[in-house]
């Protein structure tokens, strides 16, 4: 019975993985792995300020939320269980083809770092931001209300609901542009998320992708170990140019969670395990069983959730963890 | 809910004897006047029970005045914790008389100290029958031979070794399992003793599957998923399973089906405290729906942030349980499940479909990027 991971996206600012990090040796040797690629101390990854600069705050801020969802699938991977197919959107999507075997540890970390190095806008660009849309269910076929309007650009699909009543979109552009346009829209429909600067997933994330193409063309994809499916399009990459391609396009072009989820679903996943905090529990409609996992004790409910929906473990014990 | 056919106590209907006469005689029952009968024998200030008689004083209202089951709300969430502290034979009223003989059942304690309840034998007689009734809907026939490979001890689940001998003339062959020995292996971190432990149990079912002539399985979706993986041949010559004590969703049993290969598979929901039959799922498939034993357990589908609204036909919300026995007054459990709430127009109470964990928001949907 296959176990899907799927990875979220988004970078933000708070610590992330202390938790987890303090209760496991696995993690802190982890860590420790991912300063010798990166030059971020352990501390600094886990919980230290974000740098001064844009793109240099993005980078460590990747890396911080990289190194958990490693973290748990590692951990997982102690408990006894391993995914039969993985997918994640932007930053996650990087992730997982990791973890799917297309990409080395060492080729990720040293990217993510490398991408501090990008160049921020000039001092007299407009400012970016995004912003969540909410669609009712009953207005799916109408035009949406972001259509047409200048600097503002579909970002993501992030699909239904829970309780199926709306639809979660995700918009990035012109700051200024997005916020006239929430207030243009009935109240609700349109939410600038706080902190966020960069436009990801949009035209205006072009700079950044020239900037680390060079880098990702030389990167030593190979061709994944298991499903890998792609958050830009429905389907599975199956070969090394395939996941190079995701990483290409990954800066600008629009993301979907539902080409991920109903990937899996083709799968025939019985069991989705959401690693880490960017995909927070209960706010969505999955095809399948899912527990989202952050936190110690979360290891020990998505074990016992696999066991209890008949899904084999993956072999002999790594050792204790989470006593 | 409405509709009244006389019945004065729960005593009367646990005078018949014939299983479906006293199906058929529960689901007439008039809610309202069932939940009068019951808490006012609970409060009853010379006979009622001594848990409930102590928390009297404490509540904002005379239970007296409680006239229909949707007021039981007034009681609040019932604390579990109490379960687990309190001893058993004080949530029973005092018309039963002292000292209790009988089972005092665990549920939980996979990671902790489980909640008790003690059961009486009209209580444990309601169960059964329905349990029984459930086998008949389903196809399971009488007078075969039948597997259990269920916890027991002080797990009810294991009750059903009697209830398949007694009511529904069975001879019955039994392995034990421990689900506290399993969720404490997940706990320290030891699959390969998980998978150890779970082929234990399998080589158990499968020497008796040889040996027995066994007609029916009943266990867990877990060791049925694990006899499906190791043993598919045996598992396509049953007669039928019986499957219960853990999820089903509506994958898992379009596979247990295929694997039966036109075999019966009966599921039911539920815990110590109350259960949920299976009425069956339309050959083009969807979600899985149960009904509950009613009178005596009823279930609600609520709102999450809401525990006292109940949501709108189909919509999904926390399952809230309700036990009315004679000498059980539970009032709103609230499930660490969820569900659409479902409505069946043979039934008189709602039921519940589409049944899977608790899952509650937890952050705003900005979090999400």
């Amino acid at each position: 019975m296959p176990l899907g991971y799927l990875f979220g996206g988004g970078v933000g600012t708070e610590p992330h993985g202390i938790e987890l990090y303090e209760a496991s040796p696995l993690v802190r040797q982890l860590y420790e792995e991912i300063s010798g690629y990166t030059g971020l101390t352990a501390e600094q990854i886990l919980r230290g300020e974000l740098p001064e600069g844009r793109e240099r705050r993005q980078s460590a801020g990747t890396i911080r939320e990289t190194a958990l969802a490693i973290a748990v699938h590692d951990l997982l991977a102690e408990a006894g269980l391993r995914p039969d197919v993985v997918g994640g959107l932007s930053l996650g999507a990087m992730t997982a083809s990791c973890l799917a075997g297309a990409l080395d540890r060492k080729s990720l970390f040293t990217m993510l770092a490398r991408t501090a190095d990008a160049p921020d806008p000039r001092p007299d660009a407009a400012e970016e931001g995004m912003a969540l849309a909410f669609v009712q269910a009953a207005d799916a076929q109408s035009p949406p209300p972001w259509q047409g309007a200048a600097d503002v650009h579909l970002a993501g699909d992030f699909g239904p609901v829970a309780d199926g009543s709306q639809r979660i979109l995700m918009l990035a552009g012109h700051r200024a542009a997005i916020e006239r346009l929430a207030a243009d829209s009935p109240s609700g429909a349109i939410v600038p998320l706080p902190g966020r600067n960069i436009a990801v997933h949009s035209p205006l994330r072009r700079p950044f992708r020239d900037f680390i193409a060079p880098h990702v063309a030389k990167m030593p994809f190979t061709t994944p170990r298991i499903p890998l499916l792609s958050c830009l399009e429905r389907g599975e990459l199956k070969t090394a140019d395939e996941v190079r391609d995701m990483f290409e396009r990954n800066s600008t072009d629009p993301i979907s969670l539902v080409d991920i989820y109903e990937g899996m679903r083709d799968h025939d996943v019985r069991l989705g395990l959401v690693m880490g905090p960017a995909i927070p529990e209960g706010i969505l409609d999955f095809p399948f069983p899912v527990v989202h996992v952050e936190k110690p004790e979360h290891i020990q409910l998505a074990v016992s959730t696999a066991y209890d929906l008949g899904i084999g473990f993956s072999g002999g014990d790594l050792g204790t963890w989470g006593h | 809910m409405g509709r009244r056919v006389g019945l004065a106590t729960g005593t009367e209907i646990n005078d018949v004897t014939d299983p479906d006469v006293l199906v058929s005689k529960w689901l007439d029952a008039d809610i309202d006047e069932w939940t009068r009968t019951v808490v006012r024998r609970t409060f009853d200030a010379d006979t009622g029970s001594p848990y409930w008689l102590s928390r009297r004083e404490r509540l904002a209202f005379d239970p007296y005045d409680i006239t229909r089951h949707e007021e039981l709300t007034a009681f609040g969430p019932f604390p579990l914790a109490d379960l687990r502290s309190v001893d058993p034979a004080d949530l029973v009223p005092r018309d039963v008389p002292r000292p209790l003989a009988g089972r005092v059942w665990d549920t939980g304690g996979t990671t902790g100290t489980p909640c008790r309840v003690y059961y009486t034998p009209a209580m444990l007689h309601h169960r059964a029958v329905w349990r029984r009734w459930s086998f008949v809907h389903e196809g399971f026939a009488p007078g075969r031979r039948w597997l259990q490979a269920t916890p027991t001890g002080p797990h009810l689940i294991g009750h059903g070794v009697w209830e398949v001998a007694d009511l529904h003339a069975g001879l019955v062959y039994a392995i034990d399992m421990d689900p506290r020995w399993v969720k404490r292996l997940i706990r320290e971190g030891r699959p390969a003793d998980v998978e150890r432990y779970t082929g234990h149990l399998v080589d158990q079912i499968t020497d008796a599957l040889d040996q027995r002539g066994i007609d029916y399985l009943n266990t867990t979706p877990a060791l049925f998923s694990a006899l499906c993986r190791s043993a598919p041949e045996r598992v396509a010559a049953l007669a039928g399973a019986r499957l219960s004590g853990t999820q089903i969703n509506a994958a898992m049993y379009r596979d247990f089906r295929a694997a039966l290969n036109g075999g019966i598979c009966g599921i039911s929901y539920g815990n110590t405290f109350g259960n949920a039959a299976f009425l069956g799922v339309p050959e083009s498939g969807g979600t899985i729906p149960y009904m509950p034993n009613y009178p005596q357990v009823t279930m609600a589908v609520v709102r999450k942030d809401d525990w006292r609204t109940v949501v709108a036909p189909g919509a999904n919300g926390q399952v809230r349980l309700t036990v009315l026995h004679d000498d059980l007054f539970l009032p709103n459990i609230l499930e660490r499940d969820q569900a659409a709430r479902h409505l069946d127009a043979e039934w008189p109470c709602d039921g519940v479909a589409d049944v899977r964990p608790l899952q509650i928001a937890s952050a705003a949907p900005e979090g999400l990027y």
